[in-house]
């Protein structure tokens, strides 16, 4: 049995079959397999046969120090710490993925076991930033975040792609964003004999009373905002993106006498559909200026530094193997 | 007025001058010759590097400042200039015809074919973050002379299977070959551990996970198997040379689809999904 374990056509069963299970993971991705424990299992055989391999190499009569033996060794060892770094990480990893909107606060979070864990500090969010270029593309994805922790002053700090924020033991990563529920637009409202009002609004929001004469309220809601207006195939209102390539609002206009009107207003094109216009008024949506959620992933992850260990070994020891292979080759020497 | 793609085009022009003057040589059984074939493909390579080297600094002009294997099409010129350095890294040992003519047909079949998929997508846009990374450069060219060490070997295993079963081949020179494809493959083997190694490390940085099972990640691991397969199988002695030839083949279709198939694959994420 173990003579079979640790042979050679073990190493070949194994690989394929990993290389076969692997295959069928990635033409049904919802299998999980994975995670399954069959796939773990063939993880194990693999770890326990170049266990078995190396030491038998590295008995003392068979042991001799060469590039090749030591390459040999240092591979197998690398991939044995990067097996047991990634249990490690299976087994105690955690990260979460967290919503905030700007001024929201964290300091627990809920990881996969469902038991909800202190942070030790506290995490809020200033600010998301989505930077644009010009040619419309995301540049850069910026949380400004302040972290409070007991005993210490405030900490400000931006969190962006590829710049994680690390507070031992987490590190906190840039990870996604959505538009925010709520969002302020600026409605200008132009009426006969009156100066032009700009006026702030929640979109969407509760009516605002706009005009006040005797006897006389006028009121005006936002319905809803698209950030990227668009009509769709059967008719319906939506947004291609999240970005602000085309912003809209729907206003809702209702006086006291029960009148009540509805108009799509359009930031980039005022003129449009002669939107805006009831009675003596003309409505122009003056501006927005976007507000995000952040998606942080919070991150803990004690099996890193073992696979880097691990990669570090690996990538020697295959190095240290190679070296010898220059003498190989390029004649006709047989080796 | 020289352009990019009048560069790139005159790369693919050679290129295919040297596959040409390989069949000739193929079909006139010349074994002189190398030489000139040689001097055709190293031209286009070098205008090849110079498309690439202006496309690089354009992207700087413009304030993005990246080297240019960031989507399909600049990743497909890169694959083919690899190809070429490929065969040029290895002619001296297999200096037959039959070797050149396949990787040089590949080097202008892979450049020239990123002007199919160039409908809109040969503009200069700007990087989107996450691949905004000092490991961008590293990851990609590790994997893609990998890839063109894999196809080379993968030649090399074909031929010998077909010279191999006309029996006219004596045993020096299948072990001659064996020993080469095994170099080569070695090579390429741990030019892939440092590509998925540096992927890792990104991702690492990026997301906060080493690896996380998308099917390129996956892919390149079922690729990097079948050539430890490879490597493993050898060293029994069990298989023979062409079985052994087999696996290689095996290996590079593994290449394939994990450079152009992933993406037909039932779901497909983010960062890799241009090439």
């Amino acid at each position: 049995m173990i003579g079979f374990l640790s042979s050679i056509r073990m190493t070949l069963i194994l690989l394929s079959i990993l290389a076969i299970l692997s295959i069928w993971g990635t033409l049904s991705p919802f299998s999980h397999i994975y995670y399954h424990p069959g796939y773990f299992a063939i993880l194990c055989l693999l770890a326990v046969n170049i266990l078995i391999c190396a030491g038998k190499r590295l008995r003392p009569n068979k042991y001799r120090f060469s590039f090749k033996t030591n390459g040999y060794l240092l591979t197998h060892l690398g991939i044995l710490v990067i097996l047991a770094g990634s249990l490690i990480s299976l087994v105690y990893g955690l990260r979460v993925l967290i919503w905030l909107g700007p001024g929201d606060a964290v300091e627990t979070i809920e990881n996969h076991r469902g038991t909800i864990e202190k942070l030790g500090f506290t995490l809020i969010l200033d600010r998301f930033r989505l930077d644009i270029h010009p040619s419309g593309m995301p540049a850069d994805f910026v949380s400004d975040i302040i972290v409070k922790e007991a005993g210490l002053p405030d900490k400000r700090s931006s969190i962006t792609v590829n710049h994680p924020l690390k507070i031992v033991p987490y590190r906190i990563f840039q990870s996604s964003y959505r538009l925010h529920s709520v969002q302020s637009v600026t409605v200008g409202i132009k009426q006969d004999g009156k100066d032009k009002r700009l006026i702030q609004m929640k979109a969407p929001g509760s009516p605002v009373i706009i005009d006040r004469e005797e006897g006389f309220t006028l009121s005006m809601a936002v319905l809803r905002y698209e950030p990227d207006f668009v009509i769709g195939k059967n008719g319906s209102v939506g947004s291609r993106s999240i970005y602000p390539r085309n912003p809209a609002i729907r206003v809702a206009l209702q006086d006291s006498r029960d009148d009540y009107s509805e108009h799509w207003l359009f930031l980039n094109h005022p003129d449009s559909h002669s939107g805006g216009t009831w009675k003596d008024m003309t409505l122009r949506f003056e501006s927005v200026e976007q507000i995000y959620d952040t998606g942080l992933e919070v991150v803990r992850d004690p099996g890193t530094g073992w696979v880097a260990v691990g990669a570090i070994c690996l990538v020697t020891g295959l190095m240290l193997y190679l070296i010898p292979l220059r003498k190989l080759g390029g004649d006709r020497n047989v080796e | 007025m020289w352009n990019e793609s009048l560069l790139v085009n005159t790369g693919v022009a050679l290129y295919t001058a040297a596959f040409a003057h390989s069949l000739f040589r193929i079909v006139l059984k010349k074994s002189t010759g190398l030489w000139l074939n040689t001097l055709i493909l190293v031209m286009g390579w070098l205008f090849h590097s110079s498309a690439i080297g202006f496309r690089w600094y354009k992207t700087y002009s413009l304030g993005y400042g990246y080297f240019p294997v960031t989507d399909r099409y600049e990743s497909l010129i890169f694959f083919g200039w690899c190809m070429a350095l490929g065969w040029l890294l290895v002619r001296q040992w297999i200096r037959g015809p039959v070797f050149s003519a396949s990787m040089q047909f590949l080097a202008a079949a892979l450049t020239a074919s990123a002007g199919l998929f160039s409908e809109g997508m040969n503009a200069i846009d700007p990087l989107m973050p996450a691949l905004r990374s000092n490991w961008l450069v590293f990851h990609v060219v590790t994997c893609f002379l990998a890839y063109a060490a894999f196809a080379a070997s993968a030649f090399i295993a074909v031929q010998f299977i077909f010279r191999s079963s006309r029996a006219r081949m004596d045993s020096r020179d299948i072990i001659r070959v064996d020993q080469i494809m095994y170099r080569i493959v070695s090579v390429g083997f741990f030019l892939l551990t440092l590509g998925i190694l540096s992927g890792s490390a990104w991702a690492q940085q990026s997301w906060g996970r080493y690896w996380g099972w998308d099917p390129k990640e996956v892919w390149s691991l079922i690729t990097w198997l079948v050539y430890a397969v490879f490597l493993h199988a050898r060293i029994t002695h069990g298989l023979s040379g062409r079985k052994l030839a087999f696996i290689v083949i095996l290996g590079f279709l593994a290449v394939l689809f994990t450079f152009f198939g992933v993406n037909y694959l039932p779901v497909m994420s983010g960062l890799h999904s241009y090439a």
